[in-house]
């Protein structure tokens, strides 16, 4: 039995709720985790309240147990990027903790445009990266996974059934990995759902990650996003759902993905803006198909991307601290 | 009555410029329907933001409205109206899109965007232009599925010249491009040396001309319309196409005198004598009627612009009318004319395309079309006038040597006009600013970039030395860019110029903050940035707040430090790099001597130019593992930038990307890239071909977001 260990995660955002996640995962599997945020999301924004759940915040009542988690900490673990104070906080408080730094972001593009653990000023001993289009930007960063604290599920699609497809559009950024909009996908869609051969579910605004959820397990395709040959999290999502997962994933993301889950590929369908119509197309004409590789992407998560099983991932990267 | 319509009208504006004639047009026809008595709504486009966020927005806001929706308006340009339902009234209206204005230059224009501006042609309910002109030239691009209405675009209040003799003889207004007719200008100003000309632009527009005796460049933005519009009393506008001409009907507003080209959109409002219309493309006439026009003698009247506007007002009526009534409200062009439009694309295909070949067939159009023009411009008609020429200067060389017998003074005063001098203190506003360069980064404070003008793709390129740098090596740089006739890209009235003084001592992170999301926005349509002796940190900030662009570093100092994964391309006159550090260069060019460097420059920059087709090209490896022709022709260069082929390869063990690039290099078989990015990573191919590892090829490629059909075999 591995090293349990005190830790602390700390992201200034909350990263659509990857280090909660992390946290949860590892509280599970016996360490003794929190996850701070410094602020959540823009107020009036899309995704405010949404991802904050499993977090700290601190206030008046946290405070005290920020104080004393940062104190006894074994391990201090920073997402993305942290500011001045809060580096001369942790250094003050915590003299002997070791220091992981985690990446979630490209670079050359928002938030984070350069690398930022060098320029933070803490000690890190372990530089980590998620495991999905980001390595090729940070290649000495160990990867690890996004971590989905979902029950596998699946509801095969059976014969007569129309297709269902979910696509859940995030905020839109500018960059080279943060653009995500492809026009011919939602001309797509479109044009399927005119033609009666799918039903598509297209929040109209933002939901929760757990009513999206709940929707998804409902369908049998998820689209995560067809522009930049990564994936995100939505494709680890569907694939917990027991959905045909549809991403424009390349040979090396998913390459890294499969460190995670002994060498095997995950069961991503591929698809870009010129295919991804009669991907769909072909997908609505044969429930069969469809039927099978919704089973492939519920094995798949069962088998290997487990919670306890991703967590012990990040334990084998703190060993070697 | 309109005014008893109950709803509210809607106009979408996608660009929000002070310099749009949409942004104009929207404000001017907003104010004039509310007071026709219609509500209105104008939903712009924020800062920043992209246009797919600005059609989602769009969709969103339309959605809240809870009055009865009239009609939602929009030009047909970046098809705003996209993700609109097809059961709300939707009215497009001609004003030229961006595909449209990049065809008639002869450019590239995406068919992609074309494709959704057409698709909204066809789902709206309305359809109308402000001339036929503009419905005659879209039909190079565009169907209809009818005609569209046709109604001007209103016209700002009329106004009274307030300077009874203004500075300047002649006022050109507007961008400094192709499209506006920047080469005609530029004929006018060189065939008319004693009248003076005001050109009223953009700030930071670099221009060539715009040290001539006599012109005056003012920033247009900086002025009121009012105190642009009294800077003379003849306004041209020459522009190659117009739908309308904001600048024309404002001039007009302003009590100025017009001449323009008779295919022009706003020549179909009226026929009046302040409104001259020159025969199409005929420079001498507009010359002529430049020499002979006389605005003092003509009344000054806001009769035009009641007209116009009149015809405004009955044109929404007919939009929002039930009744099916259509008024004559534009005089329709003749047949010379419409002919001319609806070839205006072609015509400018053709001349881009076939100037340096056979003048035959042009001369033949010339002929058929503009047989005046044909004679006058004939060699027979130029010899005779070379002759009167050289017989004038024989007789001056002549008077010369009578005058002068030790020789002639050489030094010729040249002007540099920095402000306008005020003449009358209550009217004109006199801080035009001298031009300035693109950018000044400083040690500290904001760092800002100037708006560019448009320019095809891979041709925007900035240029940026220290302000401590050696003054010679510099403008021989820029001197010899100027020279080279056959690639104008580089010449300085199209490079972008700016300074640096940045201290080593500061992070890249602290420069970096200093550059706002609106100014890395800006700095984004630059396509390649040329750094001479730029220090690291300068180097990376630059490269890390855009993914678009490629750095470019000329290095003539042997104790520069460079970071080589911060550069695109190095062009180095010293031998200070390691061998270790060149391997990962993405692409280096040694010279031998400083001259050198502006040929080395230009190649890169020719070599990034976007490649049409862009074709694959396979690396030379030890391999028996070739590529088949299906497999080039397969591969989809939307979705993938190379071919890999490799042994079967496991990532077992592999904790970082460096272990899988290491482990994966070992594999690869054959590598097979377009041809872009072959020349973008040259150095780095090269070095695969001379038998070197392909990791740090592929590291790099990767890094930058290249992505590879990679195929086990």
């Amino acid at each position: 039995m591995s090293k349990k260990y005190k830790i602390v995660h700390i992201s200034q955002t909350p990263l659509v709720a990857a280090p909660a996640k992390v946290a949860l995962a590892q509280r599970m599997s016996g360490h003794e985790t929190v996850a701070i945020v410094l602020k959540d999301y823009p107020i009036n924004g899309p995704l405010a309240g949404k991802f904050i759940e499993d977090f700290l915040v601190e206030d008046g009542f946290t405070k005290g147990i920020i104080d004393e988690a940062i104190a006894k900490a074994d391990i201090i673990h920073i997402h993305n990027d942290l500011p001045q104070e809060w580096v001369t906080r942790l250094l003050y408080s915590n003299q002997t903790a070791k220091y992981v730094y985690q990446v979630h972001s490209p670079l050359r593009e928002g938030p984070l445009y350069l690398p930022r653990d060098s320029s933070l000023g803490l000690p890190f001993s372990l530089k980590l990266v998620v495991g999905q289009f980001q390595p090729r930007i940070h290649q000495d960063h160990v990867f690890v996974p996004n971590i989905i604290h979902e029950t596998p599920s699946v509801r095969p699609r059976r014969k007569g059934e129309k297709l269902k497809v979910i696509f859940s559009p995030t905020h839109l950024r500018p960059g080279r990995w943060n653009n995500k909009h492809v026009e011919q996908l939602d001309t797509a869609l479109q044009s399927l759902v005119k033609l009666g051969k799918i039903e598509a579910i297209i929040p109209d605004k933002p939901v929760s990650p757990k009513t999206l959820m709940a929707v998804r397990r409902s369908c049998h395709v998820s689209i995560d996003e067809i522009a930049t040959g990564g994936f995100h999290q939505v494709s680890i999502e569907g694939l917990a759902a027991g959905n045909v997962t549809i991403n424009k994933a390349d040979y090396f993301s998913k390459t890294v993905f499969s460190t995670f889950s002994d060498g095997e590929m995950p069961p991503f369908v591929y698809a870009d803006g010129e295919s991804i119509a009669s991907t769909l197309e072909n997908l609505a004409n044969d429930w069969e198909k469809t039927a099978e590789q919704q089973l492939v992407s519920y094995n798949y998560f069962k088998k290997h991307l487990t919670p306890i099983k991703m967590s012990s991932i990040f334990d084998k990267a703190y060993e070697t601290l | 009555m309109i005014s008893n319509i109950k709803g509210i009208y809607i106009f979408l504006d996608p660009f929000d410029r002070a310099d749009s004639g949409v942004s104009s047009y929207t404000s001017l026809a907003a104010a004039r329907m509310q007071r026709l008595g219609i509500s209105t709504k104008t939903i712009k486009l924020n800062k920043n933001e992209t246009i797919v966020d600005f059609r989602n927005r769009v969709a969103t806001d339309i959605n809240n409205i809870r009055e009865t929706i009239l009609c939602i308006e929009a030009p047909e340009s970046l098809a705003s109206t996209a993700n609109l339902p097809d059961s709300l009234p939707l009215h497009i209206r001609l004003h030229c899109s961006r595909s449209l204005g990049a065809a008639i230059q002869g450019l590239p224009y995406s068919e992609h965007d074309v494709a959704i501006e057409q698709t909204e042609l066809c789902r709206a309910k309305y359809l109308s232009a402000p001339s036929w002109a503009a419905y005659f030239t879209s039909l190079c691009l565009f169907k209809f599925p009818h005609t569209p209405l046709f109604y001007p675009n209103p016209s700002p209040e009329f106004q009274y010249q307030n300077i009874k003799k203004p500075k300047y003889d002649l006022l050109f207004v507007g961008r400094l491009q192709f499209l506006k007719g920047l080469h005609y200008l530029e004929h006018l100003i060189e065939h008319l040396p004693n009248l003076s000309f005001a050109v009223a632009c953009p700030p930071n527009s670099n221009w060539k001309f715009s040290n001539k005796k006599n012109v005056t460049v003012v920033d247009g933005t900086s002025l009121s319309k009012h105190e642009i519009y009294n800077l003379a009393n003849i306004v041209i506008v020459p522009s190659i196409f117009e739908t309308s001409s904001m600048v024309a009907i404002e001039a007009l507003a302003h009590d100025c005198q017009v001449i323009t080209w008779k295919h022009l959109g706003v020549s179909e409002y009226i026929n009046d004598s302040r409104l001259i219309k020159v025969n199409s493309n005929i420079l001498d006439d507009f010359l002529h009627s430049i020499k002979t026009c006389n605005p003092q003698k003509k009344p000054t009247t806001g009769i035009v612009t009641e007209v116009i506007n009149k015809n405004f007002d009955r044109g929404i009526s007919q939009v929002l009318s039930p009744v099916n009534l259509k008024a004559v409200l534009l005089n329709r062009p003749d047949e010379t004319t419409e002919l001319y439009l609806r070839n205006l694309i072609r015509e400018q295909t053709f001349f881009m395309k076939t100037k340096k070949k056979s003048s035959f067939s042009a001369k033949t159009r010339k002929l058929i079309l503009n047989p005046v023009a044909f004679f006058r411009d004939s060699k027979e008609a130029k010899y005779v006038r070379r002759k009167i020429h050289e017989r004038k200067q024989r007789k001056y060389l002549k008077l010369q040597t009578e005058l002068f017998p030790q020789g002639a003074p050489n030094d010729i005063e040249i002007r540099y006009v920095t402000k306008i001098e005020q003449s009358e203190p209550e009217t004109l506003n006199s801080n035009a600013p001298a031009l300035a360069l693109y950018a000044e980064i400083q040690k500290e404070g904001r760092i800002t970039f100037a708006t560019l003008p448009s320019m095809p793709a891979g041709c925007s390129t900035a240029f940026f030395y220290s302000i401590g740098e050696e003054s010679q090596l510099v403008s021989s740089i820029l001197d010899a860019l100027d020279s080279f006739d056959d690639f104008k890209y580089l010449n300085k009235t199209k490079l972008n110029i700016g300074t640096f003084d940045i201290t080593a001592d500061e992070t890249t992170l602290s420069i970096i903050n200093r550059i706002d999301v609106k100014n890395k926005t800006t700095f984004s349509e630059i396509d390649t940035v040329v750094l001479v002796n730029a220090p690291v940190n300068l180097c990376q900030a630059l490269r890390a707040i855009g993914t678009n662009h490629r750095i470019v570093l000329i290095k003539s100092t042997e104790e520069l430090v460079i970071d080589n994964q911060s550069i695109d391309a190095l062009i180095s006159t010293t031998d200070s790099q390691s061998m270790d550090a060149l391997a990962t260069t993405r692409r280096h060019i040694k010279l031998e001597s400083e001259e050198h460097i502006p040929t080395a420059v230009r190649r890169i920059i020719q070599e990034g130019f976007p490649k049409k087709p862009d074709m694959l090209l396979s690396l030379f490896m030890n391999s028996d593992c070739g590529f088949t022709k299906e497999e080039f022709n397969q591969l989809n260069t939307n979705s993938y930038q190379g071919i890999i082929k490799t042994k079967p390869y496991s990532p077992t063990n592999s904790k970082t990307m460096t272990d899988i690039y290491k482990g994966f290099s070992e594999s690869v078989i054959a590598i097979a890239l377009i041809e872009s990015v072959y020349m973008r990573y040259r150095s780095l191919c090269e070095a695969v071909e001379n038998g070197a590892s392909p990791e740090n090829l592929i590291n790099s490629c990767l890094t930058d977001g290249i992505l590879f059909d990679v195929q086990e075999v």
